[in-house]
């Protein structure tokens, strides 16, 4: 049966939180409907079903992060019908028992399976939690595993969801001295102390007389408490840090500079805009844009991913669009078949990209289907941008700002607009030459606006 | 309409543009470009929206003069 797996939404990601399911067992589904909301560092993105079919089950709950691959729903074949959603389960508990050790183990693992059977409540609320503590099928596996009682062990997760990680630490402390507070053996100084700042006396194991729990206790549990969470602004700059840090570290990038002559393409810009309604304006972003994936037509070595050892080129041509984003950070989803359709058509799709990416309601699909980058940040009046290429992509298309200056044409000084054009290419996968025939493509088409 | 009525509805607009800015702290002389760093792409948008709630149109060759709230509610006020 079809897995609906956690998915990479981009060469940084390595796991992702489900926020919402937007589907519930039972639902039909076709390829392309989007089935769940999944938050990742970029934000919450809407993520699509490739699959056609009938959810039987949804194997992780909402809140959960879970890594990049791990199945998230099984989707049956069209008319299969919710009812068999209990067939998965049963199948699972035999799969579980067979490769289990003991049959206590066995038990475990199916009952942590037969949880999955209700995952559309709400974790935080009532109903699951009368039987113990929040923690995932995966956290109880490992609690048994190491033997540790979940009971009266404090959850570090999101509404105080127990961790791997809280299982693993309350293994190497040992069992908590207890649950309760008054029965902690600890000084009047070090209790004092944990008030103090802030570290749970439940937490700490103690190494004086009888376990009790010094002062020095309680300074190395704060030392070892796990970090404050972070924001979402700082967690994008992260995921941001690492894509960098792996494409300068990995990608030998060359570059090269053009400066083109925008004069024919604002003259045609204006010329449209003034008897165009202002509902169907353009704004000359979409030009380039659109030059951009016009040009790759005939320099496909520039549109391509790396595959681990080589480049494979791709047949859509779907530039990613650098958004920044106002509160800080920035995205690059892309726009499918940039090369195709009319100006008007890419710049809605372009305006409702931008405002989706701002939002915070970015496609799956979006986030991943990017051939190659665009930035532009002449906005702000900077004239050149040295950009640096967004793995697993070979390419970046760098643009500073439109500005005039003298240029020469047909041996007369002469005020044009003018724009710097800067291409960041993977020297793996071409070379200079290759990208400066590019640039030279680029700039042509930038002078028969009309063509566009 | 008055130009508090005015004033209200671009902010409006503004804020389906730009949700994260605080409409109510802006000033009259607060330049929209620099300052709350809206793109072309913004400032069409946002042109589009008074063009919907008030019916005034801000050609491109305009756009030199709303560069701030207070010059936008002038040049809509005019024309509304």
């Amino acid at each position: 049966m079809p897995e609906f797996v956690m998915p990479s939404l981009g060469a940084d990601m390595t796991a992702g939180t489900l926020a919402k399911w937007r589907v519930a067992v039972g639902d039909t589904v076709s390829h392309g409907d989007i089935i769940a909301e999944v938050e990742t560092d970029k934000g919450i993105i809407e993520v699509e079903v490739f699959e056609s079919g009938v959810v039987q089950e949804l194997l992780v709950r909402e809140g959960e992060k879970v890594p990049v691959g791990t199945p998230m729903a099984q989707i049956g074949e069209p008319g299969a019908g919710a009812e068999a959603g209990a067939a998965p389960v049963a199948e699972s508990v035999a799969e579980a028992g067979a490769v289990a050790e003991s049959a206590a183990e066995a038990v475990v693992v199916a009952e942590a399976r037969a949880e999955r059977v209700t995952p559309r409540r709400p974790m935080h609320r009532g109903g699951l939690l009368r039987e113990g503590p929040m923690a995932s099928p995966a956290v109880r596996r490992r609690a048994h595993e190491l033997d540790v009682s979940l009971e009266g062990l404090h959850g570090s997760g999101e509404h105080g969801r127990i961790t791997i990680e809280d299982v693993q630490h309350a293994a190497e402390v040992g069992p908590s001295p207890s649950v309760s507070r008054d029965r902690v053996r600890i000084s009047p100084y070090a209790r004092r102390i944990a008030a103090d700042r802030g570290v749970e006396i439940e937490r700490i194991r103690g190494t004086g007389p009888g376990g009790a729990i010094r002062a020095d206790d309680v300074l190395r549990a704060e030392a070892s408490r796990p970090a404050e969470p972070v924001s979402a602004a700082d967690r994008m700059q992260r995921a941001i840090a690492a894509a960098m840090t792996r494409a300068n570290d990995e990608i030998p990038h060359y570059y090269v500079e053009q400066t083109i002559d925008m004069g024919a393409a604002l003259a045609w810009l204006r010329d449209f805009n003034a008897s165009a309604s202002i509902e169907e304006r353009l704004v000359s972003g979409v030009l380039v844009l659109r030059a951009v994936a016009r040009a790759l037509r005939k320099h496909r070595s520039l549109n391509a991913t790396w595959q681990g050892v080589e480049a494979v080129p791709s047949k859509e041509i779907n530039v990613g669009l650098a958004v920044s984003l106002r509160g800080g950070g920035l995205v690059a989803p892309a726009l499918r078949n940039t090369d195709e359709g009319s100006l008007t058509e890419l710049m809605a799709r372009m305006t409702d990209l931008v405002a989706r990416a701002r939002s915070g309601t970015l496609r799956s699909s979006e986030m991943t289907a990017a051939t190659i980058t665009l930035t532009a940040l002449g906005e702000r009046g900077v004239e050149s941008v040295t950009p640096i290429i967004f793995p697993p992509q070979v390419a970046i298309v760098g643009c500073g700002a439109t500005v005039e200056r003298p240029w020469v044409v047909e041996g007369r000084v002469v005020v044009r607009p003018v724009m710097r054009v800067t291409l960041g290419a993977d020297h793996r996968v071409s070379n200079g030459h290759q990208g400066a025939r590019f640039l030279s493509t680029l700039e042509s088409l930038l002078q028969e606006p009309d063509k566009l | 309409m008055t130009s508090e009525d005015i004033r209200s509805t671009l902010l409006t607009c503004l804020s389906d543009v730009a949700p994260e800015v605080d409409t109510e702290a802006l000033e009259d002389d607060t330049d929209l470009r620099d300052e709350l760093d809206l793109d072309s792409m913004d400032i069409l948008r946002w042109v589009q929206g008074i063009h919907k709630a008030l019916g005034v149109e801000i050609p491109e060759e305009d756009y030199g003069k709303v560069v701030t709230l207070g010059d936008a509610i002038d040049y809509v006020s005019a024309r509304v």
